[in-house]
């Protein structure tokens, strides 16, 4: 557990030891890259481990956020850097996977709350050349304080320093938004100001691990907002004549942050799809005319992909929910999140026919396209398990991985063999997208930077009198 | 289809997973339109079989089909209320199924032949929510019984199958206005059943 908690930090540490050596730095990112990817790997299939070391005693929800999060954020290291050897997103990376990895796993408010600011220092910093840098700051300064206000709420107002698994009343409230703000459930404000460095993943991954953990509770009104949320956002993306991508990266996250919300036991593949299928469309302008399809089929959760086992056994615990009161107010949330999620499926079939029909011109890093179909290796794997068969059941559970895995054959032998010419494009014109955000007027900028200063200033002193608090009474 | 039949356990939601993949890959096939189209059909055929399943309050195909075996088919259980709303449901569900069918529309033999196919899969949901004729799950009976029954399930789809291909034939030589205003009317009709259901529970 310590060198998987630690060994982001020590991979950071190797990037800026080899800043000087250009001969074997774009190797050594790779490698590094490499050994990151692996590192989150391995947290994920020791979810269930119950290993513990010192203050972290992992969680299987926040720990599955964590380890996807920093498995993406390496990959997006390795396809960004395209053979320079830039030492510099390397080393923040490691920094903030090593913070995020070590507030996700921490079972002690104090130590994860330094912890989660850390991480927070490293995306601060990866997005300080962005255009849209001022806005990305206030963002994260206003998710930062919101979940520290939510944690020192509990600490100081129970005097319990142990996270809970589920936080109530204003604490709820405030980690919840922080969650919001931190996944960029807005498209282009706030945190989608700056989308173009590797971090990225870390921010939705935080959310994931927020989600998963602190807020614990069912909660079917947010819930349902979020997924009126999410819908909009599909449909805003499909009526706009460009592709923003901030639309098709938020809606994956925003989708599956909805059914955290509303089922809090969700299986991973909630946290796991929204991670993969947002890291996808992050890979897109790197990508362009490349692997459309299978970044289609991430983003629309079709079966059987990770997302889509998540989106079943939410529907199934809504409805059981909606049918199990005779109270129409209390029944209410629970039925529209039920009759939403069939039309959050379609909205996604019509995402995925959008981007996998674009017309585009083809300009792509092999390695970003091999890691969009290592992504939708990865996710079609995941989704191979069902998590909505009975527990109980063991055997059904064997049966319906072998009808997945029959299907899947079949429809690879339908490809394969039965397939026909791909008919021509719809359209005329290669279709822009959209990656560059337009600076802020500079009065607006600079008001943006002064606010996220002052908020983060704020929230970092928050941060640091919990602490003291916390020393004080002696929790360690 | 090995969900509908019974093959392997598993809830409603898994069925209309499976039709959202079918639908995709021909809506990869079209421009924006007829793919919005094509999705919308799908979206009230999916809330048809809600309908059909709050009836029983279960997303459970196994428990729709072995509460169908002791009460007999769904849209003729009463409350009157509750089997005029999961007849409207299939009516308006089998209607779209025509408009789903038709996006795009089949060319040559072998698009009839995999399209009759996909529409016979529907049909078999539909089918299996609502008019269920199997008066046993089959566990347990014997040779003659069970070929009975398998045959009943079958004809039933069948004859679902084939209304709908009948409205496909007739709807394939309309314009777009037309499905699309077939398909608001299916929608709205699928709206009322909503409402008439949820006055039941």
């Amino acid at each position: 557990m310590v060198l998987l908690a630690l060994g982001h930090g020590v991979l950071a540490l190797i990037a800026f030891v080899m800043r000087d050596a250009e001969e074997v730095r774009a190797r050594g990112v790779q490698v590094i890259s490499l050994v990151g990817v692996t590192l989150g790997a391995i947290l994920f299939f020791l979810r269930h481990s119950g290993l513990k070391w010192r203050t972290l005693d992992p969680d299987p929800g926040p720990t599955v956020a964590a380890g996807v999060a920093c498995a993406c954020t390496w990959l997006l290291v390795l396809s960004l850097d395209k053979g320079r050897g830039r030492w510099e997103p390397a080393c923040l990376a490691g920094v903030g996977s090593c913070g995020l990895v070590l507030f996700a796993l921490n079972a002690w408010a104090v130590p994860a709350l330094l912890f989660w600011w850390t991480s927070s220092a490293a995306l601060a910093a990866a997005a300080r050349n962005s255009v849209g840098r001022s806005q990305f700051w206030l963002a994260l300064a206003a998710s930062d304080l919101l979940l520290t206000a939510g944690i020192a709420l509990h600490a100081l107002g129970e005097e319990i320093w142990a996270l809970p698994g589920g936080l109530s009343g204003m604490s709820f409230w405030f980690v919840a938004a922080a969650a919001l703000v931190r996944a960029g459930f807005l498209p282009r404000i706030g945190l989608w100001g700056a989308s173009d460095f590797p971090l990225w993943p870390l921010l939705p991954g935080g959310a994931f691990a927020i989600a998963g953990g602190l807020t614990g509770r069912e909660e079917p009104w947010l819930g349902l907002a979020v997924l009126l949320g999410a819908l909009a956002i599909a449909v805003w993306f499909l009526v706009r004549p460009r592709s923003d991508l901030s639309f098709p990266a938020s809606w994956p996250v925003a989708l599956m942050l909805a059914v955290l919300f509303v089922v809090p036991g969700v299986p991973w593949q909630a946290s796991a799809a929204g991670l993969i299928a947002s890291t996808s469309v992050l890979l897109w302008p790197i990508a362009t005319g490349r692997a459309q399809i299978e970044r289609g089929l991430l983003i629309s959760f079709l079966p059987p992909s990770a997302g889509f086992s998540a989106i079943v056994v939410a529907a199934v615990a809504t409805f059981d929910q909606a049918t199990a009161t005779t109270d129409v107010l209390s029944a209410a949330p629970w039925t529209a999140v039920t009759a939403l999620l069939p039309a959050a499926l379609g909205a996604g079939v019509i995402l995925a026919i959008r981007v996998s029909r674009r017309i585009e011109a083809e300009g792509y890093e092999p390695t970003a396209v091999l890691v969009t179909w290592g992504l939708f290796f990865v996710s079609i794997v995941a989704g191979l398990w069902p998590r909505f068969v009975s527990e109980t059941d063991g055997g059904a559970t064997s049966r319906v991985f072998v009808l997945h895995l029959v299907a899947l054959g079949a429809g690879i032998a339908a490809a394969r063999f039965v397939s026909r010419p791909a008919p021509e494009k719809v359209g005329e014109e290669v279709e822009p997208l959209v990656v560059a955000y337009a600076p802020l007027p500079a009065l607006w900028d600079r008001t943006a930077q002064l606010a996220a200063a002052s908020v983060g200033v704020g929230g970092a002193a928050l941060a640091l009198w919990v602490t003291y608090r916390g020393l004080q009474v002696g929790f360690l | 289809m090995a969900y509908l039949l019974g093959l392997v356990p598993g809830p409603l939601v898994t069925v209309v997973g499976g039709l959202a993949l079918i639908t995709f890959g021909r809506a990869l096939l079209l421009p924006l339109l007829p793919s919005a189209r094509a999705v919308l059909s799908l979206a009230v055929i999916a809330g048809a079989v809600g309908i059909g399943a709050l009836r029983w309050g279960t997303l459970d195909l196994a428990e729709l089909r072995g509460v169908q075996a002791v009460l007999g088919p769904t849209v003729t259980v009463g409350p009157p209320a509750a089997a005029i709303a999961c007849g409207i449901a299939l009516g308006a569900a089998v209607v779209v199924l025509a408009v789903w069918f038709l996006e795009p529309a089949p060319g040559d033999r072998t698009d009839h032949v995999w399209g009759g196919f996909e529409v016979a899969l529907v049909a078999l949901a539909l089918a299996t929510i609502f008019i269920d004729p199997a008066r046993s799950v089959l566990h347990g009976a014997g040779l003659a019984i069970a070929l009975l029954e398998i045959v009943r399930w079958a004809g039933v789809t069948a004859v679902t199958a084939a209304v709908a291909l009948g409205i496909a034939r007739l709807l394939r030589d309309t314009g777009d206005f037309v499905r699309w205003v077939v398909l608001g009317v299916a929608g709205a009709a699928v709206a009322v059943a909503a409402a008439l259901i949820a006055g039941t529970l």
